[in-house]
């Protein structure tokens, strides 16, 4: 009866420790970095604004 | 003594050879002149002054000497138009002189319910990849030259607006964040997110820059990043975080209740442990 009392408190602990360890867990995080070049921040310009097209034939 | 009777083959022989003469010349002369814009609408006029071009005279009683000026006026004013430097001198457009680097830092795995999280996007200044062009190529050679280019800050109030697409999930500040952006200083904006359920939301993370000059006060904008934002929210089998946070705490004391026994067996037996090395001393 003891063992058994015993072996069900491990049970029970280990499972609610693990509730705990998820619930409380902080959340992974991910970091995108890019350059960016200063010819990326400059004014825009009306040619900017048009797009290369190219003729079809 | 004979004479030949005349025959028209002496007449017409010459008089196909001029023929084709003037008009192999006129072919000729008028191959330059289809370069040039106007080409196609006046024919007549583009042929005469190739052939006039030697005499130089043009008829006052004419009507087609009218359109030789004009011609003849053209081709000096386009050569003058284009001179040597003109390449060198292109207006240079106020820049940043700074390379900066975006930094969007998301969770992509967050709990839904009653948790938050927050994105942080930074456009904090490059201090390895500073570049500012002080030389200037021309036909493959570095010129020495220096290239002066008036910095953006100084004629432009720069604004640094972001926002955050995200369909599905409170976002908090919802709409667009701006803050100034001045030279060599950083530039962060934070968003609070919270999924209430379960599943992927993607969003897009914008970033503009707006321009503002600071004579005439003309507002421009310009989108420099759009990072696509991609994030999974999730429970455990169905239940809730705060479910299982509070399952946790519960099962923890009553783990401990139910172990009690167990703890008192190992408080006696290093009380007994103490107590014989006490004794063998």
């Amino acid at each position: 009866m003891k063992k058994l009392r015993i072996a069900l408190a491990i049970i029970i602990l280990a499972v609610s420790i693990s509730l705990l360890l998820w619930g409380y867990a902080p959340n992974p995080r991910e970091a995108i970095e890019r350059t960016i070049p200063p010819a990326e921040m400059q004014l825009p310009t009306p040619s900017s604004l048009h797009p290369d097209l190219e003729p079809a034939a | 003594m004979t004479t030949k009777p005349f025959s028209l083959r002496y007449f017409f022989l010459p008089a196909f050879l001029l023929i084709l003469a003037l008009a192999v010349y006129a072919c000729g002369a008028a191959m330059p002149a289809t370069e040039e814009p106007s080409a196609p609408e006046e024919p007549a006029a583009t042929e005469m002054p190739a052939e006039e071009e030697p005499a130089s005279e043009p008829d006052p009683g004419d009507d087609s000497p009218t359109t030789f000026p004009t011609q003849m006026a053209v081709s000096p004013t386009q050569s003058a138009a284009t001179p040597q430097p003109l390449p060198t001198e292109i207006p240079v457009q106020p820049a940043i002189l700074e390379t900066r680097r975006l930094t969007l830092e998301y969770p992509p795995r967050m709990k839904a319910g009653v948790e938050s999280d927050v994105i942080r996007l930074t456009l904090e200044v490059d201090d390895l990849g500073n570049i500012t062009p002080t030389a200037q190529f021309e036909n493959n050679a570095v010129t020495g030259e220096v290239v002066e280019i008036p910095d953006l800050y100084e004629t432009h109030i720069i604004t640094a607006e972001a926002r955050l697409d995200m369909a599905g999930m409170t976002v908090v500040p919802p709409g667009v964040t701006y803050q100034p952006m001045k030279r060599g200083e950083s530039v962060t904006f934070y968003w609070s997110i919270r999924p209430q359920e379960t599943g992927r939301y993607r969003g897009t993370v914008w970033l503009h820059l707006g321009f503002v000059d600071r004579v005439s006060g003309e507002e421009s904008r310009m989108a420099v990043s759009a990072q696509i934002v991609e994030i999974e929210a999730v429970d455990l089998f169905g239940f809730s975080v705060s479910f299982v946070r509070t399952s946790g705490v519960v099962g923890s004391a009553l783990g401990f209740i139910i172990g009690l026994p167990f703890f008192d067996d190992i408080l006696k037996f290093l009380f007994r442990r103490r107590r014989k090395r006490k004794a063998s001393r």
